[in-house]
């Protein structure tokens, strides 16, 4: 009986051999291959291995069956989208397209995508959009793919692409510089390989394979906890008193004098998108079907991935330590939320109300922004029924 | 709104929470305190705090040089900030004085 579990497992392994340090992004690459369009952006300085991993990746997927389009300020639409068929236009005067293998292929490469023109980029973002393609007025449906993608951001010659563009990106693996014993293990590789990693990858599956498998994750079912823990994380990140989002001042401004000045709110100028609940729930399930479980720990720690392009801090150093300072201070949140038992108070209010609980989880939400929303979403309720005050409600005093 | 509930239901199953009537009880586990922290740890490794931050003779010396250098700083700004409010409330009366004059005739 064919196991795709281990020919997943293969795949990162074959990979692994070839693509030294860097281990546990490569993990989360694997993983992220799991899902139905999943794209995948590598992001590092030049000579990390951006275009190495993103090329051992899809020919052990589609050995030579795949496009590799390099982003340049020249690539035209006809090589990424589609092209006018010259002879049937002037024969018959039909506008026949001739789409690109691009489009066509199902394992797609973008190198330095930083260099793509804005024209072309739009074109991508429309297909990772709406999973379609148009040139000169005809529409190509767009099935499946795997798209993996990198770039430099300190690269001189770069476009600036809008955040809705890179929020199409369900993860972003930073690579890091090798150790020194990095270095030795990269030089005996060579000499292994004859100075040629890519060329000697072996294909170890094919998308029909990885169709397969993406059916089995999507068909696990995440533990409510679980699925609770990826809501929690994303809405801490989102949630902001004073509305953040509709605001025209942003923080740090916006937060002079607000109660939650001191809450990771504060530190977060643009929240995520809801893409980052997606993402997260499809890196869980691809961890739960590959590596047998996922708890909360591993789901914090898949925010490494998810967030840095999707989250715009009021202040940034260097993205993925201010990313996991973050997430650190999420775990110890939630933490401190199991041991207030919050959740149990707030159960016990779904229930039935009680003053004596009611004024205790009253306390507890004025430390906890997302627990004040659902209290205040029960308040509502409650006034209307004449059991508490306007007055007396968190609500009222939180404006 | 059913999966939240769910979601809340477990979570309080998990609570481990004891019922007397309207009371409700738990017992919380002691938690060692943590032994001293390096400050330096504390500042660049950005270690967690315990209970205790120490630093040696030499790190205090820098420490207290550093605050010391800051408020002159600080002292420094402050005069300049001082200067450029009375440079900023004497244009702003000569501005007012010229338009008066000005509009006045």
């Amino acid at each position: 009986m064919v196991s795709y579990r281990d020919d997943v497992r293969k795949l990162e392994e074959k990979v692994k051999e070839r693509f030294v340090g860097n281990e546990e992004a490569v993990h989360i690459a694997i993983l992220n291959l799991l899902h139905p369009r999943s794209t995948t952006l590598i992001r590092a300085p030049r000579g990390l291995g951006k275009s190495t991993l993103m090329l051992l990746m899809l020919k052990g997927i589609f050995g030579d069956d795949f496009v590799v389009v390099s982003g340049a300020s020249e690539v035209k639409r006809g090589e990424v989208i589609g092209r006018l068929h010259i002879p049937s236009l002037e024969k018959e005067g039909v506008e026949k397209v001739l789409w690109a293998a691009f489009v066509r292929k199902e394992g797609k490469g973008l190198d330095e995508v930083n260099r793509l023109n804005p024209y072309t980029a739009a074109n991508i973002y429309h297909m990772l959009q709406f999973g379609e393609v148009w040139a000169y007025g005809q529409r190509y449906r767009v099935k499946d793919y795997i798209l993996i993608a990198n770039e430099n951001p300190y690269d001189p010659t770069t476009f600036i692409h809008p955040p809705p563009f890179y929020d199409r990106f369900d993860i972003v693996l930073y690579l890091r510089s090798l150790t020194l014993s990095e270095k030795f293990k990269l030089q005996s590789l060579l000499d292994k390989y004859g100075d040629d990693l890519i060329e000697t990858m072996e294909q170890v599956l094919t998308f029909d394979d990885i169709r397969e498998v993406r059916k089995e994750v999507s068909e696990i079912e995440l533990d409510v906890e679980l699925k609770g823990t990826i809501n929690l994380l994303v809405r801490d990140l989102q949630a902001c008193i004073r509305n953040r989002d509709s605001s025209v001042v942003k923080p740090s401004i916006l937060c002079e004098g607000c109660h939650f000045i001191r809450d990771v709110c504060s530190s977060i100028k643009t929240g995520p998108s809801e893409r980052a609940t997606i993402v997260l729930s499809q890196l869980a399930k691809a961890k739960v079907w590959l590596d047998g479980r996922c708890d909360m720990e591993d789901v914090i720690n898949f925010g490494k991935w998810v967030l840095p392009h999707r989250i715009e801090l009021t202040k940034v150093k260097v993205i993925q330590e201010d990313i996991s300072e973050i997430l650190e201070r999420e775990k110890i949140k939630m933490r401190e939320r199991e041991m207030r038992r919050q959740w149990f108070m707030l159960n016990e209010l779904y229930k039935k109300f009680d003053r004596e609980l009611y004024r205790r989880v009253k306390e507890m939400a004025l430390e906890d922004l997302v627990l004040a929303e659902e209290l205040t979403k029960l308040e509502s309720e409650w006034v209307k029924k004449g059991v508490i005050s306007i007055e007396e409600a968190l609500f009222s005093y939180l404006k | 709104m059913e999966e939240f509930r769910r979601f809340l239901e477990r979570k309080a199953s998990k609570a481990s929470v004891r019922k007397f009537g309207r009371y409700i009880a738990w017992e919380e586990k002691e938690v060692m305190p943590r032994g001293p922290t390096e400050f330096l740890d504390m500042y660049y490794l950005s270690a967690r705090p315990g209970e205790v931050v120490v630093m040696d003779s030499s790190v205090a010396r820098d420490i207290e040089e550093r605050l010391k250098f800051l408020e002159g700083e600080v002292r420094k700004l402050k005069t300049h900030n001082d200067i450029l409010k009375a440079a900023l409330i004497g244009l702003l009366v000569a501005m007012i004085t010229l338009v008066i004059k000005l509009v006045g005739g």
